[in-house]
């Protein structure tokens, strides 16, 4: 089934924004430094958001201050990895060598070992999904 | 950005990341539609502040948690 929502988000998103593949696209945003300007953008709202779910749930009596530390604990580690990225990618470094800064950033980050714990609460497990799957992208892109 | 446009982007974001039979050629895809977005097709700069913004926020936000605000 999480298969199925996989394929029909992805099925919903291309069919929205595929027929926009018309116009000329900016030659500037194909690079890699820009994409990974895009993801450490999205990086940082989706952990923004994983944040504030857990300390929503938090103050519902939901999640207990423990379980609300471990998720803000690591999206604090999430928030510095964003600003040092931002920070990489102003640098006037080459590329290549930003690329090995960054990618031992998130290095440090592995996916937290309580993901699954916290599915029940789709807000949450969304933003963090969101979240996991935005530093694999990062890293994607920054590897060697 | 439309907050719903972001929320689907955020999924495919997601779908790329796990259907590794589709990956290179919907990485692609969702590279292209990015860069076609007129709304997120923002300056380099400007991405960068919204990283570092949101980043913020959410060090503020975890600040203020911790110290019981």
């Amino acid at each position: 089934m999480h298969t199925r929502f996989r394929q029909i988000s992805l099925f919903v998103l291309l069919s929205i924004m595929l027929p926009a593949c018309s116009h000329r696209s900016a030659p500037d945003l194909q690079t890699a430094e820009q994409r990974v300007a895009q993801y450490n953008a999205l990086l940082a709202e989706a952990n923004r958001a994983a944040a504030a779910a857990a300390i929503s749930l938090q103050h519902s009596g939901t999640l207990t201050a423990g379980q609300t530390g471990e998720v803000l604990a690591w999206s604090e580690r999430i928030a510095g990895a964003c600003k040092l990225v931002a920070q990489q990618l102003r640098s006037e470094d080459p590329w290549t060598t930003r690329a090995v800064q960054i990618r031992a950033v998130f290095e440090q980050i592995a996916p937290p070992g309580w993901k699954d714990r916290y599915t029940e609460y789709k807000p949450l497990a969304d933003a963090i999904q969101n979240t996991v799957s935005l530093v694999q992208l990062i890293a994607r892109e920054v590897q060697s | 950005m439309n907050p719903t446009t972001v929320q689907l982007i955020i999924q495919g974001v997601n779908a790329l990341a796990t259907l590794t039979p589709l990956a290179v050629e919907t990485v692609i895809r969702i590279r292209t539609a990015l860069a076609e977005d007129p709304a997120f097709a923002q300056g380099f700069e400007a991405l960068l502040q919204q990283a570092e913004t949101a980043a913020d926020d959410t060090q503020r936000m975890i600040a203020d948690w911790r110290a019981g605000r």
